[in-house]
């Protein structure tokens, strides 16, 4: 009986300590964002263009100028994809000579812009790959397009743009045009 | 067996010397990717703490989980975030019957997961209120667009 009694006092007093009020709370997210902003290797907003130096013929370069940083931006909550093409191929414009198709390359770099240098969620090509008038897709979100990463600041992928230069090619300034594209 | 009863009695009262009661639900509305709720009137959490005597209490908040889609997107830790805007005589110039203990006086501080000890109370009369405002600090760029909710809880120990 006192057991009982002791019991049945002990569960009340359990029972008076444990009784936290709670709040729900909630808050509606919105706006909506799918862009892509160029960067150069230190943060900087990107010129549009670079100048990859002067290349022997017979090489293939990555110099270390031809860095570009992809800010892919996306909240919709899905796989996204950044695709590199060729669209105009690097040509002399003085002697209309022009290097092959494929003849511009980009190869992955690991990320430096994600806390701690943090692995990229998703795919990045890591091999050079030539970029020609087909798209290239030169890195994959993940599923949910990343979530998470960065802290939903968006994924910066860092892209190294060399140029493989043919045997017998022509002394020249050649220059041309590489587009990338942010998709779904 | 009467000395058994009161004793727990006792031990009963001295167990729940202070109630504490909230408001219950709480919608902040829409916000924008890459920008904040600063505290507006629909944040106001309004505790309401009542007792049986005087003394001291210590108020603990914490949530279970952050800000959470249905989706299972989250918003970043840290991102929800309180400070005290009221408390029962600050019309009257009344200083604040106790102590902050995160943060400072006007200072946004982060809910925190789990049960925290987040305000003490040095002296409670029968009605005594503290209204705590809301903010989130900012919604990042990518955050996907739904609603995202938690649980705030609140509970009062006598210290």
């Amino acid at each position: 009986m006192l057991k009982k009694f002791l019991f049945s006092g002990v569960l009340l007093m359990a029972l008076a300590l444990a009784a936290p009020q709670s709040v729900d709370l909630s808050v509606s997210v919105v706006g909506g964002i799918f862009a892509l902003e160029l960067q150069d290797a230190n943060a900087f907003p990107a010129a549009g263009s670079f100048d990859l130096g002067s290349l022997e013929p017979g090489a293939a370069e990555f110099p270390v100028n031809g860095v570009i940083v992809a800010g892919c931006k996306s909240n919709t909550g899905r796989q996204w994809f950044l695709q590199a093409e060729q669209v105009a191929p690097l040509t002399d414009p003085t002697t209309g000579v022009r290097l092959p198709d494929g003849s511009i390359l980009v190869r992955g770099l690991l990320s430096s812009r994600s806390p701690g240098g943090q692995d990229l969620p998703g795919n990045l090509i890591a091999a050079e790959q030539r970029i020609t008038a087909r798209p290239l897709t030169v890195y994959s979100s993940t599923f949910r397009g990343d979530a998470g990463f960065n802290n939903y600041e968006g994924t910066y992928v860092p892209l190294n743009f060399g140029v493989r230069v043919p045997g017998a090619m022509p002394q020249g300034s050649y220059a041309g045009r590489v587009l990338l594209t942010l998709t779904e | 067996m009467k000395k058994i009863f009161l004793i727990l009695a006792i031990l009963s009262m001295w167990a729940q010397a202070h109630d504490i009661t909230v408001s219950n639900i709480i919608d902040l509305g829409a916000v924008y990717i890459d920008s904040g709720f600063y505290g507006d009137p629909p944040g106001n959490i309004e505790l309401s703490i009542t007792t049986t005597g005087t003394g001291q209490a210590v108020i603990h908040a914490g949530i279970d989980e952050r800000l959470t889609s249905a989706e299972n997107f989250q918003l970043p830790a840290d991102s929800l975030q309180w400070q005290v805007y009221y408390w029962t005589g600050k019309e009257l110039n009344q200083p604040f019957k106790g102590e902050i203990l995160q943060g400072g006086a006007s200072s946004w501080v982060p809910y925190r997961r789990g049960s925290v000890p987040i305000i003490r109370i040095n002296e409670v009369v029968n009605n005594y209120k503290i209204q705590l405002g809301t903010t989130i600090r900012r919604v990042p760029a990518v955050q996907p667009n739904g609603r995202y909710t938690t649980k705030v809880n609140f509970e009062i120990d006598d210290f």
